[in-house]
């Protein structure tokens, strides 16, 4: 046995806020308003992003009654001609018999009153494809959003008023709107309440009676169609590809330049609007057949609509209609919740594969464990100390048993174990580097953690199957769904498949109905297309995320949770952002869901190493198994084999990968009229395009979501897998790359260039020349988006003594780049220091400009250089686009080790195995993946910014290190050496918790 | 939505929303009038304005200054409703300036006489399209089992000879 490392490991705990303010949804139906406004805004190209002029459309029940053209109060007057003379050339595109026929020109106040009018008085719905961009344009000022929901987020400032000396002033009586960023694709947005408002505007929308009711705020109508899309799609969009996936018939033009206002300009920017309003007919046509009780306006997800359904369907939340159930439990089982298993298992070796890719992973686990049993339960019963029970299951167990679906119907339990060598999932901060929490499938030993850990049953189980020994097991419960809940009702899934949730398995059905659309004639082949895709993307958003959704709070000051974790009796900590649990919340489905995943992984990678056989990478419910037509032996680093004197791994032949994949079939839960084959599939991707015969893939993984697969021609050059030129699907990954700008044309959002990056470091692993990029010298520079006041105000500096529209606005672009090591300037903390400076597209300038600290409160300005030695006191040494994709290359898979048993380092290569970690230390944090956008494009270094730690007094270092150490010193030498009188000192011994002084004092004194 | 063409869609569409919620959704007096305009707001079962003059034994009338009362003290007496829901709402798409007419202007009063007028001819259209409709439907639901009712009957007179 190797030597366990030991690492502090972090473990999710299950919080209740002091603070719990968020109101869950109303079943109510919501009736939309007849009234529409699309705009959107045209921009000046510069670091400002000024509003130049826009486009307006008003609708009345899908008729366009007015057009107009509005203008940036700072238009030269030469643009404001040309606006002039077109508006007299050209008229409105509305409606003959109806609308306004003269296109109106208006200035940006006389808009915004329109808007105004649309948006409070008429409560019309106002749409715009990436809203908060357009609405910051027209503002005037912002501020920070405080308290609810839109605390942290932006409150802009766009209603003026004129007094008798023409002087302008903010508008108290008229609302602000604040909109609080959540990613790239969604925003929550709202009117805030205003001064003295009218009567008519205190009636609630939908009153009946017409009766005014100061307690309901109006927040607006207000509806970015890049959410929208997103929702129904689960894909982010732009303009033109929303129009596209929607069939909008006049969808977005192009325009030669930005910026300069020509007649063609403008008209680019009509049709803009005209797509815009156009999109959003569709995107709603598309959306009401769905025919679910929520607004559309405060749909931000597949999971919204999936939540939508249940709701409609009567599936009440779990914990809404269980509010006793026992907490300490929910402690326990969310402490076992982990992510999916992805690592690179051969890494930078080129190795042939085949890539399989289980069905719809989480809802066929979901399926297969008979969850939906516990959703439509009316209780679900804690059965306690199964521990005997447990044990003899796990006798019984293996690969050969773990294939009879009966056998996955007693997984939902959970199991306390004293881990000694067992595989088991662990979240540690394994490189130094990285400093980040990552999840391995690792030997974990806890020899002195008496209380040891606990883990979902099917983890337990793929333990038993990885290591063939059962775990010494401490505790066990089960959860047992009993009765059904009153009140279920049947749904249609968008007006088409009928499902009786009383009978019938919401996951199950959807993954049925999906595979049997292609044998659908009655439909026509776009509708099959859609229906297809929102059935995919119900069937993932209902099947998992709703159950781990845990909402972290953005507040200022610390607030009081208590935390159920691993302890039978709770903690109470006070942290600045705590979480709360989604409305479907109920970590005990979430963990088992993918902890199920993880054990469909272990039983491919048992199947596959039970026949010599192993895996270059996977990745949650993919696994890219090495093997050959006929199989056979290939070099390999590390491998227990040998070929040629050589360490090798054996390659399966593509008839045992077959084979293997047929075994699964046995577990599939579906309807064999609907889905005949295994529920793990060889992928489409080991297909050749045109012949449709299988074809050899290779892969070449260098860590986890790190991996590209290619296929080699006769003359052994390799060709990665691309969209629409070998393949249905790119299949290389972006993940570490993503955030920054094309290197070759900064303004071209077209990310072949990673291509170019992986086919060279392809072409490096397999020993054939390369050629140079040609920008590895270019400074690597992002693009993020001013998101936060946060952010903004570190650039305050900038925009002081400019015009609101000369300034750097909310939801602007602003560069980033990273700074290399050794590359800090002097005195500041490497921590906690990002760089960033205004948007400036021209890499020239990049060199030449100031960059600012994001975190400091300074803004001292700072350059930067790629060919400096080491940063100075003005200068950081930032990475080259050479510097980034060397650290890509190399990037370890710290959670492994290479076939020494050491660490996985920059320098490994070959076959890797797994780590032996004892714990050194626990910790509670809360969810991890928090903020993916931000923490990709580094914009976010902090990790207090990602994730909340929930400090547990019982187990931080002092109870757990330093406390045990101090009983043992004998009294008087702890009074000799640290000065604190006996009284104190035996306080402490006794376990009241020293000053932080003290508790200082004598920390070091056991470190010396 | 109006039928009718508006200079200002947005503002009239704002006075529409206002006016619907006033009076809250779907309401609809007894008598069948669903216009907001033309129903009274704050009553806890909707009751239109000529419903409401008739309970109270009052006239269903009311008096409409036909170019506004800034240009013309003549007034007309018309359908409570139709006032409020129609004329004076038709009124409010009229340029301010013409409306307000606040220094008299000959040529505004005549332009004001002469959109009254359109006003009240696009409220007799609104009637008399009712009335054809009417009588359109009364035919066709004569005619359901095929017979052609006007033989015989005191209308003959009335046919196609």
């Amino acid at each position: 046995m190797r030597q366990p490392q030991p690492l502090g490991l972090a473990i999710r705990v299950f919080p209740q806020s002091a603070r719990s303010r968020r109101k869950r949804p109303r079943l109510k139906r919501w009736r939309r308003p007849h009234q529409l406004l699309a705009f959107d805004c045209e921009a000046q190209p510069d670091t400002a992003l000024a509003l130049t002029f826009g486009c307006y459309r008003y609708y009345e029940h899908g008729v366009c009654l007015e057009e107009g053209l509005f203008y940036g109060d700072d238009l030269p007057e030469a643009d404001r001609s040309v606006l002039a003379d077109y508006v007299k050339d050209q008229v409105a595109d509305t409606d003959p018999h109806r609308g306004v026929a003269q296109l109106r020109l208006l200035s940006r106040r006389a808009f915004l009153e329109k808007l105004y009018t649309v948006a409070c008085k008429t409560r019309g719905l106002v749409v715009g494809f990436n809203l908060p961009f357009d609405l910051s344009r027209l503002a005037i000022g912002f501020g920070t959003a405080r308290g609810g929901r839109f605390s942290g987020g932006f409150s802009l400032l766009l209603w003026e008023y004129q007094d008798e000396r023409g002087d302008w002033h903010i508008d108290k009586y008229r609302p602000r709107i604040v909109i609080k960023h959540i990613d790239s694709k969604r925003a929550l947005k709202g009117l805030t309440a205003t001064k003295d408002p009218d009567y008519v505007d205190l009636i609630p929308d939908g009153s009946k009676t017409g009766k005014p009711d100061r307690s309901k705020k109006f927040r607006g109508h207000l509806l970015d169609l890049r959410t929208l899309a997103f929702v129904l799609t689960d894909r982010g969009h732009t303009l033109a590809s929303a129009c596209k996936t929607f069939g909008v018939e006049h969808s977005k033009l192009a325009v030669e330049q930005h910026g300069i206002v020509t007649p063609d300009y403008i008209d680019y920017n009509r049709r803009d609007v005209l797509a815009t309003a156009e999109l959003a007919f569709k995107a709603l046509e598309e959306y009401d057949r769905f025919n679910v009780p929520l607004q559309e306006t405060q749909a931000y997800s597949p999971a919204s609509l999936g939540k939508a359904h249940l709701r409609k369907a009567g599936v009440l939340p779990i914990l809404t209609r269980l509010p006793g159930f026992s907490k300490q439990y929910l402690g326990y089982a969310t402490t076992t919740f982990f992510g999916g298993r992805t690592s690179a298992h051969i890494r930078k070796v080129a190795v042939p594969v085949v890539y399989t890719d289980f069905l719809s992973m989480y809802p066929t686990v979901n399926a297969v464990m008979g969850l939906w049993d516990y959703l439509i339960a009316q209780e679900i019963e804690v059965v306690p100390n199964c521990t005997a029970e447990i044990e003899e299951f796990l006798r019984t167990i293996t690969l050969e048993t773990l294939f009879n679906p009966k056998t996955w119907l007693r997984f939902p339990a959970f199991v306390r174990l004293a881990p000694n060598g067992d595989v088991l999932p662990t979240r540690a901060k394994y490189s130094v580097e990285s400093n980040d929490y990552q999840v391995g499938l690792n030997h974990l030993y806890a020899d002195d953690c008496e209380e040891g850990l606990w883990f979902a049953l099917p983890d337990v189980i793929a333990s038993v199957l990885l290591t063939g020994r059962i775990p010494k097991i401490i505790d066990a419960f089960r959860i047992v769904p009993r009765g059904q809940l009153p009140r279920l009702h049947t749904i249609k899934l968008r007006g088409t498949v009928t499902i009786d949730p009383r009978s019938q398995d919401l996951f199950r059905v959807i993954i049925e109905e999906r595979k049997r659309l292609a044998f659908n004639a009655a439909l026509s082949v776009d509708e099959r297309k859609r229906l297809d895709k929102a059935l995919k993307v119900l069937a993932n958003a209902t099947s998992y995320g709703i159950f781990a959704e845990m909402l972290r709070e953005e507040s200022e000051q610390k607030v009081g949770v208590t935390c159920y974790g691993l302890d039978a009796t709770p903690f109470s900590c006070r942290v600045t952002n705590p979480e709360e649990p989604g409305e479907y919340c109920f970590p005990p489905l979430a963990t088992l869901i993918t902890a199920g995943a993880r054990l469909m992984l272990a039983m491919l990678e048992r199947c596959v190493t039970d026949l010599g056989g192993t895996y270059a990478m996977e990745d949650t419910d993919s696994m890219a198994i090495v093997a050959t037509e006929y199989g056979g032996h290939i070099e390999c680093p590390g491998g227990p084999y040998r070929k040629d004197g050589k360490p090798a791994i054996r390659a399966l032949s593509w008839k045992q990968v077959e084979e293997i994949a047929e075994l699964f079939r046995r577990l599939s839960p579906y309807s064999t009229d609907a889905i005949r084959g295994s529920i793990l599939k060889i992928e489409d991707d080991n297909l050749d395009a045109t012949t449709e015969q299988q074809r050899q893939l290779w892969c070449l993984a260098i860590s986890a979501k790190r991996y590209a697969l290619f296929v080699r021609d006769s003359s052994g050059e390799p060709t990665l897998l691309r969209r629409g030129v070998n393949n249905n699907e790119d299949r290389y990954s972006e993940h570490g790359l993503g955030h920054l700008l094309n290197p070759t044309n900064p303004e071209s959002d077209d990310r072949s260039w990673i291509a170019q990056v992986w086919l060279n470091i392809v072409r490096r692993s397999l020993g054939i020349s390369t050629k140079p990029l040609g920008f590895e010298k270019r400074v690597a520079v992002g693009r993020i988006t001013v998101s936060s006041p946060r952010v903004l105000n570190s650039l305050g500096a900038l925009n002081v003594g400019k015009t609101y529209a000369q300034q750097i606005k909310p939801f602007n672009f602003i560069l980033s780049c990273h700074v290399a090591k050794l590359g800090h300037p002097v005195g500041v903390n490497p921590e906690s220091f990002q760089l960033i400076a205004p948007y400036e597209t021209d890499p020239r300038q990049w060199e030449q400009m100031h960059w600012i600290d994001q975190y400091s409160e300074t803004a001292k300005p700072y350059r930067i250089s790629t060919t400096a030695p080491h940063g100075s006191r003005t200068v950081a040494r930032i990475k080259s686009y050479g510097d980034v994709l060397r650290e890509y290359e190399y990037h370890p898979e710290a959670k492994c080790v290479d076939s020494n048993g050491a660490p996985c380092s920059k320098q490994t290569v070959g076959l890797l195995g797994r780590r032996h970690v004892a714990i050194d230390s626990i910790s509670y944090i809360g969810k991890e993946s928090n903020r993916l956008e931000e923490v990709e494009d580094q914009s976010l270094q902090a990790p207090c910014d990602v994730y909340t730690e929930y400090p547990d007094p019982r187990r931080d270092e002092w109870a757990t290190k330093v406390l045990p150490m101090l009983k043992t010193m004998p009294l008087r030498e702890l009074m000799e050496r640290t000065g604190l009188p006996r009284s104190t000192l035996q306080a402490i011994r006794a376990g009241r918790r020293p000053h932080p002084k003290n508790a200082t004092l004598l920390s070091r004194l056991l470190v010396r | 939505m109006t039928t009718r063409r508006s200079n200002d869609p947005i503002a009239a569409g704002a006075r529409h929303a206002k006016a619907q919620r006033r009076v809250g959704q779907d309401a609809r007096c007894a008598c069948g009038e669903n216009r907001s305009q033309a129903l009274i707001a704050g009553r806890e079962r909707s009751i239109c304005y000529e419903c409401d003059s008739r309970r109270l034994g009052k006239t269903t009338m009311e008096t409409h200054h036909i170019a506004g009362e800034a240009n013309s003290p003549i007034t007309v007496e018309v359908p409570a409703n139709d006032h409020r829901a129609v004329l004076s709402e038709a009124q409010y798409e009229w340029p301010p300036s013409t409306l307000r007419n606040v220094d008299g202007s000959p040529l505004l009063r005549a332009a004001a006489a002469l959109r009254s007028t359109v006003n009240f001819l696009e409220l007799f259209t609104r009637w008399l399209t009712s009335i054809t409709e009417l009588l359109e439907r009364l035919d066709s639901w004569l005619r359901k089992d095929g017979s052609v009712w006007w033989i015989d009957s005191p209308f003959e007179d009335w046919r196609l000879k």
